[in-house]
C-alpha cells in the first residue's frame, strides 16, 4: 500500500506534464500562495491572535507589534479579522465553484454523448449563459430575495456553470470514438458507468484547470458583492468584501486598513490565477480560459 | 443578405427572452419576504390603509394577474375600492394608474419617481463609462500586445506580460479605491462624480477597463506570435510591403480573430463591473441605481424590486446588443464565418 503510493507520487513527478510544471517559477508562486491561504483558512483559530469579532484595542490604531495590521474603526485587530475572512471567503469561494462543477460537469456529459437534440438544448442554453450579466443578476437577485450570502452563491450558481458544461463536452467528444469507449459498450456496459468510468477521468485534466482559475473569478465576485451589499455580514462576521466596504469611508485618515485588506483578496486571487495558468501550461496547453 | 436575417433572427430572440426572464423576476419577488402594500402605504399608514392600498393596487390578486398588470396595465386598479378610499388620500391613489410596460410605462418607484424617467437620466452616463471602458481596453490592450510580440523576449515584453498577469487579478473596485487613494494624497481631493465629473468617469473607466485591458494584450500577443510566423505574412514581407503594412493589415487583421471572441466572453462582466465603479465613484448610472434600490444605502433603506426588475431587463437588452455587436464585428473581420 505504502509503496505503491510512492510509486504513484514518483510516476507523477517525473512525469512530463509534472517536469513542465516543475519548470515554471510563477507556478511555484502560485501553489506557495494557495497553500498558505489554505493552511491560514484550515488553522485560522490558532494563527490569529485575536478573536476578529471581539474588540480588544482602541480604535483606528496604526500597525504596531501588539496589531500587526493596526484595528479597525471599532477597535477589533485587523489581522485577525482577515484571516477569519479567508477562511470565509475561501469557503463561499469553494461552494460556488463546487455548484458550477455540480452543474456544469452532468450537463456537459450527457450533451457530448448523447449528441442530437439534448446536445443542441443544453449547448443553446450554454450559449445563453455566455451572454447573460452574471453579477448584475446577482444584484438583482439580492435586492428582490435578500440579500445573504447564500442568496449570492445560488444566484450566482445558477447561471454561472457553462465553462465547465463547454470543457466536458469537447472532451467528451474527444474521446467518444475511441477504441476503449467502443469496446466498453460493446461489452454491454451502461450509459452512465461508460460516463462515469472512461469518458468523465478523460475530463479531469482541463477540469482541474478551469477550477482552480474559477476559484479566482469566484473569489472576486464573491468580494464584489459583499463589498456593495454589505448588510447582513456587516457587523457580525470578518468577509473581506465587506471589510473593504467598511473601510472605504476612512480610508483618508486610515490608509493600511483599506490597503491590507484589499491587497489579501488581490495576492489570494494573484496565486489561483497563477496555479491555474501553470496547471494549463502543463495539462492542457490548448485550453483557453 | 445572410448577414441581415442573422440579426434580424438575433434581435426577434430578445422579447421571448425578456418575457420569460421578468416572468421568472415576477416570481421572486412574489416569493420574497416584506409586505409592497405596506411599503406603498408608507410607514406611518394603519392596517387599513394599508389592505385599502392591497386592494387599489391588485396586490391581493394572484401573481399572474400581477404580472399581467405590470406587462400590459391590464386588469388595472379596481373602481369600487378607488371610491371607498376616504377623499383625503384619493388623489394619491388615483394619480397614477399603471399602463404596463409595454405600453412604455415602465411603473413608479416607491417614492413615486416615473423609472422611465430614471433610466433615461442614468442610461447614457453607464453607457459613457463602459464604452469608453472598452475603448481604453481595446486601444492599450492591442497597443500592449503588439509591441509585446513584436519585441519578444526583450524587457519590454516582460513588463508587459506580468503587468497583463497582475492586472488580470486586480479586482476592478480595488483598483477604483487605490486610484482614489493616490488622488487623494497626490491632488487632495476625493474624486467624486458630484464634485470632479470628468476625473471620477476617467479613473472609473481606466479601472474597469484594466481587466480587459489585461486579457486582450494577452491575447494579442500570443496570437501575434502565432500570425506572424506564417506564411502569407512572409509573402506580404517579399512582396516589399512596409512593415507597418505587414503587422497592421496582414498581422492584426488575422490575429483579432481571437482578440474578439474573448471580447464577446467579456461583455456580460462590463455592466456589473460598471455598476461597482459607479458606487464607488458616485457615479450617477444605472448600476448605481440599482445598488441603491436594494435598499443598503441609508439614503434609500427601502428594496424597490419593480426598480430593479426593470433595471436588469435593460441591463440584459444591452448585453444581447453587445453580444450581437461583436458577433458582427467577428464577421467582418473573419469572412470564413457563415451564418445558418
Amino acid at each position: 500500500m505504502f509503496a505503491s503510493l510512492i510509486g504513484w507520487v514518483r510516476r507523477t513527478w517525473a512525469s512530463p506534464a509534472a517536469r513542465k510544471f516543475r519548470r515554471n517559477k510563477l507556478a511555484w508562486v502560485g501553489l506557495a500562495i494557495v497553500s498558505a491561504v489554505v493552511f491560514c483558512a484550515i488553522f485560522a483559530d490558532f494563527i490569529a491572535p485575536y478573536d476578529p469579532v471581539e474588540i480588544v484595542g482602541p480604535e483606528k490604531a496604526p500597525p504596531s507589534r501588539q496589531f500587526l495590521l493596526g484595528t479597525d474603526d471599532v477597535g477589533r485587530d485587523i489581522f485577525s479579522r482577515i484571516i477569519h475572512a479567508v477562511r470565509l471567503d475561501l469557503g463561499l469561494g469553494l461552494a460556488l465553484v463546487g455548484l458550477w462543477t455540480a452543474i456544469g460537469v452532468p450537463l456537459g456529459l450527457i450533451a457530448g454523448y448523447y449528441g442530437g437534440k439534448i446536445d443542441s438544448v443544453i449547448m443553446r442554453v450554454v450559449d445563453g449563459l455566455y451572454a447573460f450579466p452574471y453579477l448584475v443578476f446577482a444584484i438583482a437577485m439580492a435586492g428582490i430575495l435578500g440579500f445573504s450570502l447564500k442568496t449570492i452563491v445560488i444566484a450566482l450558481g445558477i447561471v454561472g456553470w457553462p465553462q465547465f458544461a463547454r470543457v466536458v463536452r469537447g472532451k467528451v467528444l474527444a474521446v467518444k470514438t475511441e477504441v476503449y469507449v467502443e469496446s466498453a459498450r460493446a461489452f454491454g456496459e451502461k450509459d452512465r458507468n461508460i460516463m462515469l468510468r472512461y469518458v468523465l477521468p478523460n475530463s479531469l485534466a482541463p477540469l482541474i484547470v478551469i477550477m482552480t482559475l474559477s476559484l479566482a473569478t469566484s473569489l472576486i465576485i464573491i468580494c464584489a458583492l459583499t463589498y456593495l451589499l454589505p448588510v447582513g455580514v456587516y457587523l457580525h462576521e470578518a468577509e473581506l468584501g465587506s471589510m473593504l466596504s467598511a473601510s472605504f469611508g476612512q480610508m483618508r485618515y486610515y490608509w493600511w486598513w483599506a490597503t491590507s485588506i484589499g491587497l489579501t483578496i488581490v495576492v489570494i486571487v494573484l496565486g489561483f490565477n497563477f496555479l491555474g495558468d501553470g496547471l494549463r501550461d502543463a495539462l492542457d496547453p490548448r485550453l483557453r480560459y | 443578405m445572410g448577414m441581415m436575417r442573422f440579426v434580424i433572427r438575433r434581435l426577434l430572440i430578445i422579447p421571448p427572452l425578456l418575457i420569460v426572464l421578468s416572468f421568472f423576476l415576477f416570481l421572486c419577488i412574489h416569493l420574497a419576504p416584506g409586505d409592497p402594500a405596506r411599503m406603498l402605504a408608507g410607514e406611518k399608514a394603519d392596517e387599513n390603509q394599508v389592505e385599502l392600498v392591497r386592494k387599489a393596487y391588485g396586490l391581493d390578486k394572484p401573481i399572474y394577474v400581477q404580472y399581467l398588470r405590470w406587462l400590459i396595465g391590464w386588469p388595472g386598479p379596481d373602481p369600487q375600492y378607488i371610491e371607498n378610499v376616504p377623499e383625503e388620500y384619493r388623489e394619491f391613489y388615483t394619480s397614477y394608474i399603471p399602463k404596463g410596460i409595454l405600453r412604455g410605462d415602465l411603473g413608479r418607484s416607491w417614492k413615486q419617481a416615473s423609472i422611465a424617467q430614471s433610466i433615461k437620466e442614468r442610461l447614457p452616463v453607464t453607457l459613457e463609462l463602459t464604452v469608453l471602458a472598452l475603448l481604453i481596453a481595446i486601444g492599450m490592450g492591442l497597443l500592449l500586445g503588439i509591441v509585446a510580440a513584436l519585441k519578444r523576449g526583450t524587457i519590454v515584453d516582460y513588463l508587459s506580460t506580468t503587468g497583463a498577469l497582475f492586472g488580470l487579478s486586480m479586482p476592478s473596485y480595488w483598483l477604483g479605491i487605490m486610484m482614489m487613494l493616490v488622488v487623494l494624497s497626490i491632488f487632495g481631493f476625493m474624486p467624486f462624480h458630484a464634485h470632479h465629473p470628468t476625473a471620477s468617469i476617467l479613473l472609473a473607466a481606466t479601472a474597469l477597463g484594466a481587466f480587459h485591458t489585461a486579457s486582450i494584450a494577452r491575447m494579442t500577443r500570443s496570437s501575434m506570435l502565432e500570425v506572424m510566423g506564417e506564411d502569407y505574412i512572409r509573402t506580404a514581407r517579399v512582396k516589399g510591403l512596409s512593415e507597418r503594412a505587414v503587422i497592421l493589415k496582414h498581422g492584426l487583421k488575422n490575429a483579432l480573430i481571437p482578440i474578439i471572441t474573448i471580447l464577446v466572453l467579456q461583455i456580460p462582466w462590463l455592466f456589473g463591473g460598471a455598476a461597482v465603479l459607479e458606487y464607488i465613484f458616485g457615479i450617477p448610472g444605472m448600476g448605481r441605481l440599482m445598488i441603491e434600490s436594494t435598499g443598503v444605502t441609508p439614503a434609500s433603506p427601502y428594496p424597490d424590486p419593480i426598480v430593479i426588475l426593470d433595471l436588469f431587463l435593460v441591463f440584459m437588452i444591452l448585453t444581447v446588443l453587445a453580444n450581437l455587436l461583436a458577433d458582427i464585428l467577428y464577421a467582418y473581420v473573419n469572412p470564413k464565418i457563415r451564418y445558418e
